[in-house]
Protein backbone atom coordinates (compact mmCIF):
# COMPACT_ATOMS: atom_id res chain seq x y z
CA UNK A 1 0.00 0.00 0.00
CA UNK A 2 2.49 2.27 0.82
CA UNK A 3 4.48 1.90 -2.90
CA UNK A 4 0.63 2.75 -4.17
CA UNK A 5 0.72 5.73 -2.60
CA UNK A 6 4.26 6.84 -3.74
CA UNK A 7 3.20 5.94 -6.88
CA UNK A 8 0.41 8.70 -7.06
CA UNK A 9 2.37 11.32 -5.02
CA UNK A 10 4.72 10.83 -7.23
CA UNK A 11 2.72 11.56 -9.82
CA UNK A 12 0.89 14.39 -8.50
CA UNK A 13 4.44 15.98 -7.11
CA UNK A 14 7.66 14.13 -8.39
CA UNK A 15 9.85 13.65 -6.21
CA UNK A 16 8.87 17.52 -4.77
CA UNK A 17 8.16 17.95 -0.09
CA UNK A 18 6.66 21.05 0.33
CA UNK A 19 7.56 23.19 3.78
CA UNK A 20 6.87 26.60 4.84
CA UNK A 21 8.12 29.19 7.18
CA UNK A 22 5.75 29.79 9.62
CA UNK A 23 4.57 31.15 13.27
CA UNK A 24 2.18 29.86 15.47
CA UNK A 25 0.28 31.91 18.32
CA UNK A 26 -2.01 30.51 20.20
CA UNK A 27 -3.51 33.92 22.09
CA UNK A 28 -6.38 32.18 24.82
CA UNK A 29 -6.03 28.73 26.00
CA UNK A 30 -9.41 29.34 27.68
CA UNK A 31 -11.87 27.22 26.14
CA UNK A 32 -15.70 26.67 26.60
CA UNK A 33 -14.67 22.83 24.89
CA UNK A 34 -13.76 20.04 27.44
CA UNK A 35 -12.34 17.53 24.69
CA UNK A 36 -10.76 14.20 25.52
CA UNK A 37 -7.69 14.81 24.01
CA UNK A 38 -7.00 18.28 25.08
CA UNK A 39 -4.20 19.12 27.19
CA UNK A 40 -4.00 23.09 26.20
CA UNK A 41 -7.09 24.01 27.26
CA UNK A 42 -8.23 26.11 30.55
CA UNK A 43 -12.10 25.71 31.33
CA UNK A 44 -12.07 29.14 33.06
CA UNK A 45 -9.47 32.23 33.31
CA UNK A 46 -7.84 32.17 36.70
CA UNK A 47 -7.34 28.03 36.81
CA UNK A 48 -3.58 27.04 36.71
CA UNK A 49 -1.87 28.04 33.24
CA UNK A 50 -5.40 29.55 31.34
CA UNK A 51 -4.21 32.67 29.76
CA UNK A 52 -5.27 35.36 27.26
CA UNK A 53 -2.91 37.79 25.62
CA UNK A 54 -3.99 41.21 24.77
CA UNK A 55 -3.97 42.46 21.56
CA UNK A 56 -0.14 44.21 22.07
CA UNK A 57 0.95 41.22 24.27
CA UNK A 58 0.02 39.26 21.26
CA UNK A 59 1.88 41.60 18.61
CA UNK A 60 4.68 41.30 21.65
CA UNK A 61 5.31 38.00 21.32
CA UNK A 62 5.01 37.77 17.27
CA UNK A 63 7.54 40.51 17.39
CA UNK A 64 9.98 38.47 19.73
CA UNK A 65 9.85 35.46 17.15
CA UNK A 66 9.47 36.94 14.01
CA UNK A 67 12.10 35.76 11.24
CA UNK A 68 12.68 37.58 8.39
CA UNK A 69 11.77 35.13 5.45
CA UNK A 70 8.52 33.83 7.09
CA UNK A 71 5.44 33.87 5.44
CA UNK A 72 2.54 32.59 7.69
CA UNK A 73 1.37 33.22 11.01
CA UNK A 74 -1.51 29.69 12.12
CA UNK A 75 -3.57 31.40 15.04
CA UNK A 76 -5.65 28.84 16.70
CA UNK A 77 -7.40 29.60 19.45
CA UNK A 78 -9.46 28.03 22.71
CA UNK A 79 -13.28 29.14 22.71
CA UNK A 80 -13.18 32.02 25.05
CA UNK A 81 -16.31 32.84 26.28
CA UNK A 82 -14.96 36.36 28.09
CA UNK A 83 -14.05 38.11 24.48
CA UNK A 84 -16.09 39.93 21.75
CA UNK A 85 -15.76 39.55 18.19
CA UNK A 86 -13.51 42.92 17.87
CA UNK A 87 -10.85 41.19 20.06
CA UNK A 88 -10.49 38.79 16.83
CA UNK A 89 -10.73 41.74 14.43
CA UNK A 90 -8.38 44.04 15.93
CA UNK A 91 -5.91 40.93 16.55
CA UNK A 92 -5.88 40.77 12.87
CA UNK A 93 -5.78 44.38 11.68
CA UNK A 94 -2.89 44.49 13.59
CA UNK A 95 -1.08 41.64 12.36
CA UNK A 96 -1.78 42.76 8.52
CA UNK A 97 -0.80 46.01 9.19
CA UNK A 98 2.80 45.12 11.07
CA UNK A 99 3.67 42.29 9.00
CA UNK A 100 1.66 41.93 5.32
CA UNK A 101 4.06 39.80 4.01
CA UNK A 102 2.56 36.93 6.82
CA UNK A 103 -0.62 35.25 5.60
CA UNK A 104 -2.96 34.73 7.96
CA UNK A 105 -4.56 31.18 8.30
CA UNK A 106 -6.51 31.49 11.41
CA UNK A 107 -9.65 29.90 13.55
CA UNK A 108 -10.89 26.66 12.89
CA UNK A 109 -14.28 25.72 11.79
CA UNK A 110 -15.04 24.93 15.34
CA UNK A 111 -13.93 28.71 16.26
CA UNK A 112 -15.67 30.04 13.38
CA UNK A 113 -19.03 28.12 14.56
CA UNK A 114 -18.66 29.40 18.16
CA UNK A 115 -18.24 33.12 17.12
CA UNK A 116 -21.36 33.20 15.03
CA UNK A 117 -23.31 31.42 17.81
CA UNK A 118 -21.96 33.59 20.12
CA UNK A 119 -22.12 37.29 18.47
CA UNK A 120 -25.18 36.45 16.34
CA UNK A 121 -24.01 36.11 13.00
CA UNK A 122 -24.27 33.76 10.09
CA UNK A 123 -21.17 32.02 9.52
CA UNK A 124 -20.60 34.26 6.05
CA UNK A 125 -21.07 37.19 8.16
CA UNK A 126 -18.36 35.99 10.33
CA UNK A 127 -15.87 35.20 7.53
CA UNK A 128 -16.41 38.34 5.77
CA UNK A 129 -15.36 40.36 8.78
CA UNK A 130 -12.37 38.22 9.13
CA UNK A 131 -11.29 38.46 6.19
CA UNK A 132 -11.96 42.39 5.79
CA UNK A 133 -9.51 42.48 8.87
CA UNK A 134 -7.08 40.15 7.14
CA UNK A 135 -7.71 36.57 7.33
CA UNK A 136 -6.38 34.34 4.63
CA UNK A 137 -7.30 30.90 5.25
CA UNK A 138 -8.38 28.32 7.32
CA UNK A 139 -6.40 25.95 9.29
CA UNK A 140 -8.24 22.21 9.48
CA UNK A 141 -8.64 21.67 13.14
CA UNK A 142 -12.11 20.49 14.55
CA UNK A 143 -12.61 17.99 12.18
CA UNK A 144 -10.76 15.20 14.19
CA UNK A 145 -12.94 11.94 13.57
CA UNK A 146 -16.80 13.22 12.20
CA UNK A 147 -18.76 9.82 12.96
CA UNK A 148 -21.00 10.73 16.03
CA UNK A 149 -20.43 8.42 18.47
CA UNK A 150 -17.13 9.08 18.59
CA UNK A 151 -17.29 12.63 18.26
CA UNK A 152 -20.22 12.56 21.18
CA UNK A 153 -17.33 10.79 23.47
CA UNK A 154 -13.86 13.07 22.48
CA UNK A 155 -15.28 16.36 21.21
CA UNK A 156 -18.64 16.57 22.68
CA UNK A 157 -18.95 20.55 22.62
CA UNK A 158 -17.88 21.02 19.15
CA UNK A 159 -19.46 21.72 16.30
CA UNK A 160 -20.82 18.39 14.62
CA UNK A 161 -19.39 17.26 11.39
CA UNK A 162 -22.25 19.00 9.31
CA UNK A 163 -21.42 22.29 10.70
CA UNK A 164 -17.62 21.86 10.42
CA UNK A 165 -18.28 20.98 6.54
CA UNK A 166 -21.09 24.02 5.89
CA UNK A 167 -17.81 26.24 7.58
CA UNK A 168 -15.72 25.43 4.87
CA UNK A 169 -17.77 25.46 2.17
CA UNK A 170 -18.71 29.00 3.01
CA UNK A 171 -15.13 29.84 3.20
CA UNK A 172 -14.53 28.42 0.00
CA UNK A 173 -17.74 30.19 -1.48
CA UNK A 174 -15.83 33.34 -0.24
CA UNK A 175 -12.43 32.13 -2.14
CA UNK A 176 -10.70 31.30 0.83
CA UNK A 177 -8.62 28.42 1.02
CA UNK A 178 -8.48 25.56 3.87
CA UNK A 179 -7.05 22.87 5.22
CA UNK A 180 -9.06 19.46 6.59
CA UNK A 181 -7.08 17.63 9.58
CA UNK A 182 -7.95 14.26 10.98
CA UNK A 183 -7.35 13.68 14.77
CA UNK A 184 -7.46 9.76 14.34
CA UNK A 185 -7.01 7.43 17.36
CA UNK A 186 -8.39 8.95 20.44
CA UNK A 187 -10.52 6.00 20.55
CA UNK A 188 -10.49 2.78 19.22
CA UNK A 189 -12.95 3.91 16.42
CA UNK A 190 -14.36 1.39 14.18
CA UNK A 191 -12.78 1.10 10.34
CA UNK A 192 -15.98 2.31 8.75
CA UNK A 193 -16.25 5.12 10.77
CA UNK A 194 -12.70 6.32 10.04
CA UNK A 195 -13.43 6.09 6.36
CA UNK A 196 -17.25 6.77 6.26
CA UNK A 197 -17.18 9.59 8.71
CA UNK A 198 -13.96 11.16 8.87
CA UNK A 199 -11.85 13.32 6.97
CA UNK A 200 -11.84 10.63 4.36
CA UNK A 201 -15.24 10.12 3.13
CA UNK A 202 -17.22 13.31 4.12
CA UNK A 203 -14.25 15.65 2.24
CA UNK A 204 -14.63 13.76 -1.04
CA UNK A 205 -18.33 13.32 -0.88
CA UNK A 206 -18.92 17.21 0.21
CA UNK A 207 -16.07 18.99 -1.35
CA UNK A 208 -16.12 21.85 -3.73
CA UNK A 209 -12.99 22.23 -5.51
CA UNK A 210 -9.61 20.38 -5.69
CA UNK A 211 -7.75 23.67 -5.04
CA UNK A 212 -9.60 24.53 -1.52
CA UNK A 213 -8.07 21.55 0.01
CA UNK A 214 -4.31 22.86 0.07
CA UNK A 215 -3.03 19.94 2.76
CA UNK A 216 -4.42 17.68 4.98
CA UNK A 217 -2.54 16.01 7.86
CA UNK A 218 -3.20 13.00 9.96
CA UNK A 219 -1.94 13.81 13.29
CA UNK A 220 -1.81 10.88 16.14
CA UNK A 221 -2.62 12.10 19.67
CA UNK A 222 0.47 12.86 22.25
CA UNK A 223 1.37 10.58 25.07
CA UNK A 224 0.23 12.60 28.12
CA UNK A 225 -3.29 11.58 27.32
CA UNK A 226 -4.52 8.25 29.05
CA UNK A 227 -6.17 6.82 25.36
CA UNK A 228 -4.29 4.99 23.04
CA UNK A 229 -1.66 5.73 20.76
CA UNK A 230 -0.95 4.70 17.40
CA UNK A 231 1.92 3.04 16.60
CA UNK A 232 4.93 4.32 13.41
CA UNK A 233 2.88 1.45 11.33
CA UNK A 234 -0.79 3.08 12.37
CA UNK A 235 0.57 6.35 11.07
CA UNK A 236 2.36 5.33 7.77
CA UNK A 237 -0.72 3.09 7.11
CA UNK A 238 -2.82 6.36 7.43
CA UNK A 239 -0.50 8.80 5.70
CA UNK A 240 -0.90 5.92 2.94
CA UNK A 241 -4.70 5.33 2.84
CA UNK A 242 -4.99 9.24 2.59
CA UNK A 243 -3.09 9.79 -0.71
CA UNK A 244 -5.01 6.59 -2.14
CA UNK A 245 -8.48 7.99 -1.20
CA UNK A 246 -8.50 11.74 -1.43
CA UNK A 247 -8.34 12.34 -5.16
CA UNK A 248 -9.87 15.87 -4.48
CA UNK A 249 -7.12 16.55 -1.93
CA UNK A 250 -3.53 17.79 -3.47
CA UNK A 251 -1.01 17.50 -0.94
CA UNK A 252 -1.07 14.95 2.21
CA UNK A 253 1.20 17.08 5.02
CA UNK A 254 3.15 14.53 7.20
CA UNK A 255 2.88 17.04 10.32
CA UNK A 256 6.44 16.28 12.42
CA UNK A 257 5.41 18.07 15.37
CA UNK A 258 2.52 15.43 15.78
CA UNK A 259 3.83 12.29 13.85
CA UNK A 260 7.31 13.14 15.33
CA UNK A 261 10.41 13.96 12.84
CA UNK A 262 11.36 10.71 11.87
CA UNK A 263 7.86 9.22 10.72
CA UNK A 264 7.10 12.43 9.33
CA UNK A 265 10.28 11.88 7.27
CA UNK A 266 9.69 8.52 6.77
CA UNK A 267 6.15 9.61 5.73
CA UNK A 268 7.47 11.35 2.31
CA UNK A 269 8.03 7.56 0.90
CA UNK A 270 4.66 6.88 1.98
CA UNK A 271 2.11 9.39 0.41
CA UNK A 272 2.78 12.48 1.87
CA UNK A 273 4.13 15.47 0.27
CA UNK A 274 4.44 18.46 2.69
CA UNK A 275 6.35 18.84 6.29
CA UNK A 276 4.80 21.39 7.61
CA UNK A 277 6.83 24.00 8.33
CA UNK A 278 9.54 25.76 11.13
CA UNK A 279 6.46 26.06 13.35
CA UNK A 280 7.61 29.11 16.08
CA UNK A 281 6.26 27.87 18.12
CA UNK A 282 3.91 25.01 18.62
CA UNK A 283 2.15 24.72 21.97
CA UNK A 284 -1.05 22.82 21.85
CA UNK A 285 0.67 19.47 20.95
CA UNK A 286 3.56 20.33 23.68
CA UNK A 287 1.32 21.16 26.77
CA UNK A 288 0.14 17.47 25.52
CA UNK A 289 3.44 15.90 25.90
CA UNK A 290 4.96 15.98 21.97
CA UNK A 291 8.17 14.78 22.54
CA UNK A 292 9.05 17.08 19.45
CA UNK A 293 11.17 20.25 19.16
CA UNK A 294 9.23 23.49 19.11
CA UNK A 295 10.77 24.51 16.23
CA UNK A 296 12.63 23.55 13.25
CA UNK A 297 15.59 25.53 11.29
CA UNK A 298 14.99 25.60 7.76
CA UNK A 299 18.27 24.21 6.95
CA UNK A 300 16.83 21.42 9.60
CA UNK A 301 13.78 20.68 7.42
CA UNK A 302 15.65 21.16 4.15
CA UNK A 303 17.92 18.27 5.60
CA UNK A 304 15.24 16.04 6.90
CA UNK A 305 13.75 16.20 3.05
CA UNK A 306 17.08 15.38 1.37
CA UNK A 307 17.71 13.12 3.34
CA UNK A 308 14.73 10.72 2.87
CA UNK A 309 15.67 11.41 -1.16
CA UNK A 310 13.47 14.17 -1.46
CA UNK A 311 13.88 17.95 -3.41
CA UNK A 312 12.84 20.30 -0.51
CA UNK A 313 10.86 23.28 -2.12
CA UNK A 314 9.27 25.91 0.15
CA UNK A 315 5.99 26.60 -0.35
CA UNK A 316 3.39 29.66 0.52
CA UNK A 317 -0.06 29.03 2.44
CA UNK A 318 -1.29 28.49 -0.73
CA UNK A 319 1.48 26.13 -1.94
CA UNK A 320 3.25 28.86 -4.61
CA UNK A 321 6.87 28.14 -4.91
CA UNK A 322 9.05 30.61 -3.08
CA UNK A 323 12.62 30.80 -4.67
CA UNK A 324 15.61 29.90 -2.57
CA UNK A 325 16.55 32.45 -0.06
CA UNK A 326 18.87 33.46 2.56
CA UNK A 327 18.91 31.64 5.11
CA UNK A 328 17.57 33.74 8.33
CA UNK A 329 18.64 33.41 12.25
CA UNK A 330 17.59 29.90 13.51
CA UNK A 331 14.75 29.58 16.52
CA UNK A 332 15.97 26.61 17.74
CA UNK A 333 17.95 23.94 16.56
CA UNK A 334 17.69 20.18 15.25
CA UNK B 1 -3.37 -10.65 -2.19
CA UNK B 2 -6.92 -10.78 -2.36
CA UNK B 3 -8.72 -9.85 -5.10
CA UNK B 4 -9.93 -6.66 -3.78
CA UNK B 5 -6.54 -5.38 -3.37
CA UNK B 6 -5.45 -6.65 -6.08
CA UNK B 7 -8.60 -4.77 -8.29
CA UNK B 8 -7.46 -1.25 -5.99
CA UNK B 9 -3.84 -1.97 -7.38
CA UNK B 10 -5.31 -2.41 -10.77
CA UNK B 11 -7.16 1.11 -10.50
CA UNK B 12 -4.70 3.13 -8.37
CA UNK B 13 -1.84 2.15 -11.89
CA UNK B 14 -4.24 3.21 -13.86
CA UNK B 15 -5.15 6.64 -12.27
CA UNK B 16 -8.61 5.64 -11.39
CA UNK B 17 -10.32 7.15 -8.36
CA UNK B 18 -11.06 4.82 -5.42
CA UNK B 19 -14.26 4.30 -3.98
CA UNK B 20 -15.58 4.63 -0.74
CA UNK B 21 -15.71 0.95 -0.36
CA UNK B 22 -12.21 0.61 -1.77
CA UNK B 23 -11.19 2.65 1.32
CA UNK B 24 -12.78 0.29 3.88
CA UNK B 25 -10.87 -2.96 2.23
CA UNK B 26 -7.89 -0.76 2.74
CA UNK B 27 -8.22 -0.01 6.47
CA UNK B 28 -9.87 -4.00 6.65
CA UNK B 29 -6.63 -5.28 5.17
CA UNK B 30 -4.00 -2.45 6.26
CA UNK B 31 -4.91 -1.13 9.80
CA UNK B 32 -4.16 -3.02 12.88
Amino acid sequence: MGQLANLVRERLHGDVTYYNRNLHLNSTNVCEADCLFCSFARLREGMPEAYTMSVAKALRWISERYQKGMTEIHIVNGLNPDLTFDYYLELLREIRANYPELHIKAFTAVEIHYFAEKYGMSYEEVLRALVEAGLGSLPGGGAEIFAARVRKKICRDKVDADGWLEVHRVAHGLGLHSNCTMLYAPLRHSKSELITSSGFGACKKRRTASSVHSSRFPSGEQPSRPIGAPTGADDLRTVAVSRLMLHNIPHIKAYWIMLGIKTAQLAQRFGASDLDGTVTEEKIYHMAGSQSPGSLTVDGLRKLIQDIGRRPVERTTTYGIIPEQEEAQPAVSI
Amino acid sequence: MTKELAGIREKVEAAEPLSADDGLHLFASQIS
